[in-house]
């Protein structure tokens, strides 16, 4: 089902498999204004301990974005055994160094590129 | 028509149709007339016939003997005198010569009356006998009622007049007619009346009518006229009626507001233009203002350096430095995410940062990159951009006892782009920085991932540092520049001064992008150890 959606992406969440996928092009004006996805993932992570992230839809992030998906990981970091799969796509540039990075801040966590 | 006003209109329509009630009213009264008179002649043919037939009758016996011509003629003059019909209306018999043979009024039988005339001057015996003997046919004059009375009024009368030629005689009868002017009278009265209420009616309503036209339409053009061109959106819209006209207002009042609503968009997009502008302004005046000066980049110390940097259309976020120290030479170079005036903030505070972590004389690259990334990701939280840059710093030294033959030792630290190295013997280093550093500003300690190393330079080695502006350059077919030509374009050129190696870098991405549009800073730095 779709959680959030806006001009240009859309953030589906799949209760049962525990998997949030965000597809589209993600250029919300600051931290503030990603807000409700923060809170999505944050929740999700307390509901889903083995959550998956689908990013392989994501063909842009801007620099606000990247800052909450590192601080959703620095978060999932702090929790007791949870485990978080990031799924990107090698063809999309933004996603390399960016999750490379996501990886390093949490060594857990892993991450495969389709 | 059109040049003609509203009320004139309505009240044109109010007269015509007040002129086609005159003349059908008129129309009716004539042919009413027509009818009435039509009818009395018919009557009095009808009874001046049936005298005729009496007449010829009483000739009849003194034809066939019966009685002799006198005694007939006395006998008729008799039967006639007798005959009266209608409202007491009696009979008229003259000879061709103009005496009266039998007359309601016994003075006048015997007496020739062809000068009698009516009051009007006709004169009337004379005229009935002229009539008969032109074979019959009416005759109008003025007479009063009763037998001839002289004291009455006269009153118009109308008679038929037919001759008997085998006695030359005439005959004639008559008939009043001033009923039939009164009843016409009465009925124009009648329709007269009904005519004016009609009139007063509808003139009336034409009025109220032309009222409730005009006065709108003035108000409304009244109100058309006192619209501020500056705030259309602002005038006086007045009451919408149920009619055409309140349609015409509803419409007139879309219009003025789309006007209105078009005219701040134009205010908004010049005010939001003007405020870009402004603030591109500034930021490319930021990113130049605290760049190192020329004299700064003149070779010292066994270094030789070359600097470039283009701002974009809208400016981006490249930053570079070169401090000189006691010890030696410090580098920076890093690009802030996005542009505009916040991304120009974060430049001009990590220059800061860096320098004053240099003035403090820590000579700890790793930790001077925790420190500057704690310090801006404070800032970067109380901005609320979610902005972070990636920062690579370079510190050039003398070389350690250790590196055997090196000039130069230069130490990195920090995530951003390739280092590359091009060797005087033409073999090419690319040293990833990834595992160097990590984004600055994005998380709150990233001790964890900062690292460093360090490289020997001997002579004639050239270290280029650059910004993706420079390797993401895109060509008019959106093809991007890229590291290989990037390394090898400096292996190329590895033999000229930095102030030649970086001209002929920036030339061959030039090149690369031909027409293309520039949508990145591109920033170039060159070291070479001389």
């Amino acid at each position: 089902m779709t959680a959030l959606q806006g001009e240009g992406y859309a953030v589906d969440y799949n209760a049962d498999t525990g998997t949030i996928r965000i597809t589209g092009i993600l250029r919300l004006g600051g931290i503030i204004e990603y807000q409700p996805i923060s809170e999505l993932l944050e929740n999700s992570i307390a509901a889903h301990p083995a959550l998956t992230l689908d990013l392989s839809g994501l063909e842009f992030l801007n620099s606000s974005g990247i800052a909450t998906l590192s601080k959703f990981v620095i978060t999932a970091r702090n929790h007791q055994g949870c485990a978080i799969t990031i799924r990107g796509s090698s063809s999309v540039p933004w996603q390399g160094k960016s999750l490379n990075n996501l990886k390093r801040l949490m060594p857990d966590l892993t991450l495969t590129f389709d | 028509m059109r040049h003609t006003s509203i009320s004139f209109r309505i009240s044109l329509i109010v007269t015509i149709a007040i002129l086609s009630g005159i003349v059908i009213s008129g129309v009716q009264i004539w042919s009413l007339r027509q009818t009435l008179y039509a009818e009395r002649e018919h009557k009095l043919r009808d009874m001046v016939d049936g005298a005729l037939k009496l007449i010829e009758s009483f000739d009849e016996k003194a034809k066939d003997g019966t009685l002799p011509l006198d005694k007939a003629q006395t006998d008729a003059k008799a039967a006639i005198r007798a005959l009266r019909w209608g409202n007491g209306e009696y009979y008229g018999v003259y000879q061709t010569d103009g005496v009266t043979l039998v007359h309601a009024n016994p003075k006048f039988e015997g007496v020739n009356r062809l000068d009698a005339r009516d009051p009007n001057g006709t004169l009337i015996v004379a005229k009935l006998i002229d009539t008969a003997q032109k074979g019959g046919g009416l005759v109008r004059y003025m007479v009063p009622r009763g037998t001839n009375d002289a004291n009455q009024t006269p009153m118009s009368k109308m008679a038929y007049a037919a001759p008997y030629p085998a006695w030359n005689w005439v005959i004639q009868t008559g008939v009043y007619i001033d009923d039939i002017n009164d009843a016409l009278w009465r009925q124009f009265l009648l329709i007269g009346s009904a005519e004016l209420i009609v009139l007063l009616i509808t003139g009336a309503l034409a009025v109220q009518i032309a009222r409730s036209v005009t006065r709108p339409v003035k108000n409304l053009v009244d109100a058309i006229g006192a619209i501020d061109p500056a705030h259309p959106g602002q005038w006086t819209c007045p009451p919408v009626t149920k009619d055409e006209l309140g349609q015409i207002i509803v419409s007139v009042d879309g219009l003025t507001h789309a006007f209105q609503s078009v005219l701040e968009q134009r205010d908004q997009a010049q005010n939001e233009n003007a405020r870009l502008g402004a603030e591109l302004d500034v930021s490319r005046r930021m990113q130049q203002i605290l760049l190192p000066s020329s004299a700064e980049l003149v070779a010292t110390d066994g270094l030789d350096i070359a600097a470039y940097m283009e701002p974009a259309t809208e400016v981006g976020g490249d930053y570079y430095d070169i401090l000189r120290h006691a010890g030696g030479v410090r580098i920076g170079i890093g690009d802030v995410t996005g542009h505009g005036l916040e991304s120009g903030m974060i430049m001009l505070m990590t220059q800061c940062a860096m320098r004053t972590l240099l003035t403090s004389k820590r000579d700890d690259l790793v930790g001077e990159i925790n420190i500057i990334n704690t310090t801006l990701y404070e800032n970067i939280r109380r901005m609320g951009c979610g902005k972070n840059l990636s920062l690579a710093l370079l510190d050039y030294k003398a070389p350690p006892a250790d590196l055997n033959g090196a000039k130069g030792a230069l130490t990195i630290s920090g995530q951003h782009e390739y280092v590359i190295i091009a060797r005087q013997d033409g073999r090419l280093e690319t040293i990833d920085t990834e595992n160097l550093g990590f984004p600055i500003g994005l998380v709150e300690d990233i001790a964890a991932f900062v690292d460093h190393m360090t490289m020997p330079l001997y002579c004639g080695d050239v270290v280029i540092l650059y910004t993706d502006g420079i390797t993401e350059a895109a060509s008019e077919d959106n093809r991007l520049y890229g590291l290989d030509k990037l390394a090898h374009i400096a292996i190329e050129s590895r033999s000229g001064s930095a102030e030649a190696i970086k001209d002929a870098i920036i030339a061959d991405v030039k090149r690369h992008m031909g027409n293309a549009v520039l949508y990145d800073d591109l920033t170039l730095v060159v070291l070479k150890q001389l």
